[in-house]
């Protein structure tokens, strides 16, 4: 018989593609995402700027705040204020209803709710598939945005900079 | 939070407040800074200058009215200064500095020097801590607190 055997031709080539699925499953850098809803459009935070997913609740207002503040709640005894991202990026107010979310997100120190139409899902994406955002975007969410996009259910999920939003609100915010 | 109140050495251990509503916002006034509290009446014949909250602070409603007013004239020494009020509903109610909530991070940096330095809870509904001498210190009118960039007809009242 010449040359290699066949089974041993086989096992170097699984060893081959093993070998390159493990470089890959090192190298390749996964993002969590939060994956919610606004006026019926797909947006997201990374997951590690977001601490906790609650239904809707009594907001209360507070007089003197800019209108993008829609008050503050109750968390267990503590205060959280509640930011109307809808009209950060131009969208109409979303009146609540059983699927509306508070998303409390912070970010360099800084934290507050965001009020969201509906929470989709939380899942792991490989970096490597959050792909630029389109030019056809809302500049004003372009603005908000990480700079990427991600198909999730046959949708385009916009991914919105935390750290971003509030710096743009707040210009005095403290930078990483 | 409520350990930057509880960890500062003060002799304070709680504040006495009033508290009333306007619309549907109550908020709560440390009763050490009142002089007295009079009816709107009295307080125009002895030429008190009363403002409005809502002419300070910008409200969500297109239109604010005060249903049982009256004027706090506050302890600055001249008798002069009054803040316009309306349903005074708890006089003397002590809250403690560790329930006193302050203001979270977010709405810190956007209401920098706002009036409203603290929040407490009373029986689950929040109370707005006001401090009427900075509230007097603010501009008034098309100036008015928290006064939106989009909506500048916002805050039309017809008060009392």
């Amino acid at each position: 018989m010449e040359g290699k055997l066949k089974s041993d031709l086989v096992l170097e080539e699984i060893e081959r593609l093993g070998g390159r699925s493990k470089a890959i499953s090192v190298e390749e850098e996964f993002r969590r995402l939060v994956i919610f809803t606004l006026k019926g459009d797909f947006y997201a935070f990374f997951g590690d700027a977001v601490k906790e997913i609650m239904p809707l609740e009594k907001i209360a207002f507070v007089p003197g705040c800019p209108d993008f503040i829609m008050g503050i709640i109750n968390v267990r005894g503590d205060i959280e204020s509640v930011l109307n991202i809808h009209r950060l990026i131009g969208l109409e107010d979303h009146p609540g209803d059983k699927d509306t979310r508070i998303v409390i997100a912070e970010k360099n120190g800084v934290r507050s709710g965001v009020l969201v139409d509906s929470v989709e899902d939380v899942i792991e994406t490989p970096a490597s598939l959050i792909k630029p955002p389109l030019s056809t975007l809302d500049k004003t969410i372009r603005e908000f945005m990480v700079g990427g996009e991600r198909l999730y259910r046959d949708h385009y999920v916009s991914i919105l900079d935390v750290g971003k939003l509030f710096n743009t609100l707040a210009p005095d915010t403290p930078n990483p | 939070m409520k350990d930057q109140i509880t960890g500062h050495k003060s002799r304070i251990d709680e504040i006495r407040l009033l508290i009333f509503r306007v619309m549907d916002v109550r908020f709560g006034v440390d009763m050490e800074t009142i002089a007295e509290m009079c009816e709107p009446d009295q307080a125009k014949a002895r030429k008190i200058d009363a403002v409005h909250i809502h002419d300070m602070l910008r409200f969500d409603v297109k239109r604010v009215d005060y249903r049982s007013p009256k004027v706090l004239i506050v302890k600055d020494g001249t008798g002069r200064l009054g803040v316009m009020i309306d349903q005074p509903e708890t006089i003397n109610f002590s809250v403690k500095l560790e329930d006193i909530l302050l203001p979270p991070s977010l709405l810190k940096l956007v209401t920098p020097g706002s009036p409203i330095w603290g929040f407490v809870l009373k029986k689950s509904e929040v109370v707005m801590m006001l401090d009427p001498f900075k509230l007097l210190l603010l501009p008034s009118g098309n100036k008015k607190f928290g006064k939106p960039v989009s909506d500048h007809g916002c805050g039309t009242a017809n008060a009392v």
